[in-house]
Formats: structure tokens, sequence, C-alpha cells
């Protein structure tokens, strides 16, 4: 193995690794933060790429339109991530929170097809970030690498918001004791709500982040369901620094894998997998 | 007291009268017998795209057979179930449509696992089952029996195909092939590998690639690929995944490094319409806007102002498996099912790919399959085929005594 094939394995390792990340902050937050495993986060997210299609479509022409699309679909998908959580507010139990949470993806998933359905769409990649940068042989899209950056921009953010504003210590707060916050005179109920709506803001967004590296269509959210929740269980549920490392561990093992034994890639990603959960079942950075 | 009855009599018969309108139409129906066929495909799932486009196909051949006077002067009316790719699904639909709805026929699903599955239930029940999608070539073989009916090509006749036209590259000498990792696209690469030694031994594999089936990422694979500097890539991705793969690899250049033989079915190309990449050769079922027959260019034009989308492969094969069926109903004189299927035994049937014919032994039709350069055409906003070259698969298949063989281990 050369060193020029090293390096562009490793960055396509971490890429894989990052993007998978975007898609599982959001998950994350609500789970850290509610304890509520929302099946429905990939439809969310799926939700973020149809409307993204059609809102960037339509704001065509005028100056940063993807970036004011990326902000609207975000603040439209984060409405659709209130109402999901208004529903759920009532149940109590875990078993009814997933199972209503696996049929509201239903209902996302029938609604896409009403309206979209029976065909792939495809975005391009913005203006100045459709090509790529060449470094002693070392190729690097420059979408990949704002990606990565987004990610990572993404993740610092929440962490300033959750330890740096007095919001945050709300919710870290509620977190550790929900009855304290409450005595104190906190509503509760519509600090969810918020977190919620953060959470499918950023799947939403994710949505349409995601869109120019592969195709949009009916099918997506399954996709990425059972990488995105490995990422968060092995990560630690809740735990973003967890996620982080987790998604890099997966995508630097997978693209590795890919390299030196192919036709074993995905069985050395589950073994990975299998050995974090038995050495530590709670995750990386979970807590038992 | 004479005025409340004449007026109680009128209100009586005017309602007796609007029931008789109201009912006419459904007596006039019932007595006219109504043949009912079924399309069983995945519509919940990663497989909507091809089953809605598989759907659509059969819309368009019911309304045109019910256009033209049905099958037998009998009015025929298209039931629709969606098997969600999920075995006990299809056959619980399987189950409901042959025993409750008494369907003469059943066409479908685009998973391979479901279809075997239903297969079992129409011999059992002797209902034809038309495969239109193409799909394991169990189906045919070790599994096959008179009710099953293969009317698009198995994974032998498609990787056949795709060794041909690879064979066609005089100047590759080595390459690296790329499919999901599931029993389809194992079958795919088996196939290819077998009839790509006999036409070139010269050219060496460097690596098979394994990615999942819905992959979302291929940056780790397109990097491993490019680190094997082969001369051709043999990919058998289709759908979402090979637009992801190929937005992926554009910006690696991939395509200009390496020349390329892809599954080119038409949904993945229309999703990616000037984004893909020029100057790859492709393979596919039916490619319709590459097939120049009249019937094909009516097919094109009703289909478009019908779902308002020019169609797929999978449209193209599932119009062709119910149009099949309404040739062999016709000449049987009859819709039952053993009757059908003596009429048919070794049909030659028009279709809109042209005339195919179905083998007695095993019920597996000479259906072409077609290879090409992709070129984008801007009447369609997608690449096609530029020009089409049918090929003749026929030689991918086992010999009926090689078949019967199969068949009698597997009991």
């Amino acid at each position: 193995m050369t060193f020029v094939t090293f390096v562009n394995q490793f960055i396509s390792g971490a890429t894989y690794g990052l993007v998978l990340y975007m898609m599982a902050l959001g998950l994350t937050l609500i789970f850290g933060v509610m304890s509520i495993v929302n099946l429905a986060h990939p439809s969310l997210y799926m939700l973020g790429a149809f409307l993204g299609y059609f809102i960037w479509f339509s704001l065509k022409g005028y100056f940063f339109s993807f970036w004011l699309s990326v902000l609207l679909v975000g603040l439209v998908v984060a409405c659709a991530g209130i109402i999901l959580e208004l529903f759920l507010r009532p149940l109590r139990e875990h078993t009814e929170q997933i199972l209503f949470t696996y049929a509201f993806m239903y209902i996302i998933a029938d609604l896409v097809k009403m309206f979209w359905g029976g065909r792939y769409y495809t975005l391009p990649r913005p203006p100045g970030l459709d090509g790529s940068i060449i470094v002693d042989g070392i190729t690097l899209p420059t979408y990949n690498l704002f990606i990565i950056g987004v990610s990572l921009l993404f993740a610092l953010l929440l962490w300033l918001l959750l330890s740096k504003t007095k919001l945050g210590k709300i919710i870290r707060a509620a977190v550790f004791d929900r009855e304290m916050v409450a005595m104190l005179g906190i509503r509760l109920p519509w600090l969810f709500t918020l977190v919620f709506g953060i959470g499918a803001f950023l799947a939403g967004a994710a949505g349409l982040l995601a869109a120019p590296m592969g195709s949009i269509g009916v099918g997506m959210d399954a996709e990425i369901m059972v990488p995105v929740f490995v990422v968060c269980i092995i990560g630690g549920m809740g735990s973003f620094l967890g996620a982080l490392i987790a998604s890099l561990i997966i995508g630097e093992v997978y693209a590795f894998g890919i390299l030196v034994l192919p036709q074993m890639a995905m069985a050395f990603m589950f073994v990975v997998v299998v050995v974090i959960l038995i050495i530590r079942p709670q995750g990386i950075l979970g807590k038992s | 007291m004479k005025r409340y009855w004449v007026r109680k009599v009128s209100v009586v018969g005017v309602a007796i009268l609007g029931l008789l309108f109201l009912t006419l139409p459904f007596i006039s129906v019932t007595n006219a017998a109504t043949i009912k066929v079924g399309l069983i495909t995945d519509l919940t799932g990663a497989a909507f795209v091809s089953a809605k486009d598989s759907a659509d196909g059969a819309k368009l051949a019911v309304e045109r057979m019910n256009a033209e006077g049905g099958i037998l002067g009998n009015k025929v009316e298209l039931l629709v179930r969606d098997s969600a790719l999920k075995v006990d699904l299809g056959v619980s639909h399987a189950r409901e449509l042959i025993l409750d709805q008494k369907v003469k026929l059943i066409v479908g699903p685009i998973s391979s696992g479901v279809r075997l599955a239903i297969s079992d239930l129409c011999r059992k029940h002797e209902v034809p089952l038309i495969d239109g999608i193409g799909g394991s070539v169990s189906l045919t073989r070790d599994r096959g029996h008179d009710y099953f009916w293969q009317s698009a090509n198995d994974t032998d006749g498609e990787s056949y195909t795709a060794a041909v036209g690879c064979s066609k590259f005089k100047d590759v000498k080595t390459m690296i092939t790329l499919a999901p990792d599931y029993v389809w696209g194992r079958e795919e690469v088996d196939g290819f590998k077998r009839a790509f030694k006999k036409l070139r031994p010269d050219v060496q594999i460097l690596e098979n690639f394994w990615p999942k089936l819905g992959e979302k990422d291929y940056t780790p694979y397109i990097t491993a690929m490019i680190a094997k500097k082969p001369d051709l890539l043999y990919s058998v991705l289709y759908g979402g995944d090979w637009i992801n793969f190929v937005k992926q690899a554009t910006p690696y250049n991939l395509f200009k490094k390496m020349k390329v033989m892809c599954f080119a079915e038409a949904s993945c190309q229309q999703g990616l319409g000037k984004e893909a990449p020029e100057g790859t050769w492709g393979f596919a079922r039916a490619p319709a806007p590459s097939i120049q027959t009249p019937q094909m260019n009516s097919f094109i034009n009703a289909y478009k102002e019908m779902i308002g989308k020019w169609p797929t492969d999978t449209s193209v094969t599932t119009y062709d498996a119910f149009m099949i069926f309404k040739y062999g109903a016709e000449k049987a004189k009859s819709t039952d099912g053993p009757a059908w299927v003596k009429a048919m035994k070794g049909a030659t049937v028009e279709t809109l790919r042209g005339t195919i014919t179905f083998r007695e032994c095993d019920n597996l039709s000479n259906s072409p399959e077609y290879i090409g350069p992709l070129v984008y055409d801007p009447k369609y906003g997608y690449v096609v085929f530029k020009p089409a070259q049918a090929i003749d698969t026929t030689p991918a298949r086992l010999t009926c005594e090689e078949v019967m063989e199969l068949r009698k281990k597997a009991k």
C-alpha cells in the first residue's frame, strides 16, 4: 500500500464516518435529553432531502440559495418534528414511543410517495463546491471536505449551546433531574418540544446537505436507519463525542476493510461493533 | 286525500325508477364475466421506484386490453398488492388473490426471494406466474415448474450480455467488478465471470467489490477501486445505488480513469439526467427509447401521456408479461391455468421488444438483452443507448437435460 493510497483511504473513511455523524446528531440529541428513541428520525432526514430539492430549485437564481434552502428546510422539518413531539407527549412508556415513531415513519414515507414518489431526484453540488483539490496525487472532492466541516461545525455549535448558554444549562439540568427543573418554574414540555425541534432541524438539514452526494428517493430513510443507530449505540446513546468517535472508527474500519479484503468489509465493521459492545455495553462514552 | 295518494305514488315511483337507474350498470357488469389478474409488487421499501414503474406498466396493459374488448370478450380487472420485499406478505397476498379473488394470473414481484415463495403457491393452485422483471436463475432451474414463466432475462442471460459487451474492449487487460451484496448481485457476477473467462481468458480480474444494497456512501470503495488501477469496471449497481456511486465517483474522475460497463436500467439514468457519465457502456433488459419498433413507439407515447413520465425497463417488461397472458388465453380460448399452460408451451409471442419464444422444457424465453454506449438525449432528458444492440442470450442457457437433472436433484 502506497502512502497516497493510505491517505486517500483514510480520508474516505473520515468522510464516510462524518456523513453518518451528521445524520446521527439529531438522534443523539433527542435521546440524550429526552430518552426517546425516535425511529422516525431517518424519515425526517428523507423529508429534508425531498423538501430541499424543491425549495432549492424554487429559489434558484438567488444568491446563497443553497444555504437559504438548508435553513428553510431545517425550519420546516423542525415544525414536522414539533408536531411529532406534541403527539408523543402523552406517551410515557418506551415501547409506546417506539411504536408511535415507527408508525410516524410509515406516515411520512407514504406522504412522500404521494407528493413526490415514483422516481429518483438528484441535486447538483452547489456552485463553488463541485470540484476537487488534488494534493500530491491525493484527490479531495471539495463537497466531501465541506460535509466534514459542516458535521464538525454542527457538533461544535451543539456543544456550545449545551455547555455555554443558559438554555443549555437548563437542558442538561433537565436530563439530570426533571422534577427539580420543573419545580424551579421551567415549563419542561416546551423545553422538550424545543429540543425535539432542534433534533428535527438537524435531520432535515442533513437530508439536504447529503443530497448532492447521492440520490433522493423513497427508501432513503431505510438505507440510513441501521448505520445511524449503530453510530449512536456504540458511541453511547446521547453522547455527542462518543458518536463522533464511533463514526470515525466505523468509517476507518470500513474503508481499510474494503482496501484489504472487500468481501469482508461489512463483517469487519460489525465485528468492531460487537467487540465494543462486549467491552462497553453502554457504548464508548455512554453512562451505565 | 286524492292529492295525497297521487303525491305518495309519484314519490314511490320516482324512487323505484331512481333505484333502477342506479343499479342497472351494476346488473350489466355482473352479467358480463370479469377476468381478474394480479400484480404483486414491492411498493413499500427500497424497491418502490421499480415497483411503481411495474404497476404503471400493468395499468397501461390492462387499460389497453379493455379498450380492445378485454380477454375473450371479458373485461379485465387488475388487482395490485404490495409485498414490501417480505416473503410472508407476498405469500399471504398470493393466497388471497388466488383463493379469494380467483385471479387467473399473477405477475411480479421485484424481489426474487418473494417470487420463489409465490411460485410454489402458484404451482399448487395451477395459476400461471409470469416473471416480467428478470431475476434469480433458481426460478427457472431447480425450482422451476410448468406454472412459472420467465419473460425477461434471468441473471445468466443478463451477465452473459455484459460479458459479450466487455469482450469488445480489446485493449483491456485488467478489470474489477462491483455488485450489491445479495443473491442477485452475486449471481450476476458469477455468471459474468463464467462467460467472460471463455470470451477473454487474457483479462485478469483484480478484485470483486461487494457494497451492501442501499449503500449511501461509496467513497471508500471509489478510492480503493482507483488504487487497483484497472482498465475496466463492470458494475451491476442499480437504482439509487448507481446514482449515489456516480455522483460520488465523478469528483474522483473515476470515469476518466477506466472504461465502464454498467447495468443501465432507465430509472437510475432518469434520476441522473445530465449528470450521467457519457462514454460509458451499458446493458439493460428493455431500454425503451432505443428499441425502434412501431409498437414500442406507440407504447412510449401512451405511457408518457398516462403516467406523465418516460417508461423504464420494468414498465416495459411488466406490460409485456400481461400481454403474453392475453395472447395465451386467446390461443387456449380459456383463462384456466392448465389450458393456458398447454397452449403456451413453446409458444412464440409478439412483445414490445420483438418476437420471443418460450422454451418448452422450462418456460424460459429467449428475450434479448441490450448493450450500447450511453449518450445524452435531450428529448428524454437522460442518457440512452445510441445505438442499442440486441444480444442473443441463448448461449448462456443450460440445456433442457441439465435443467431437468437439477430439478430431479432438488426433489
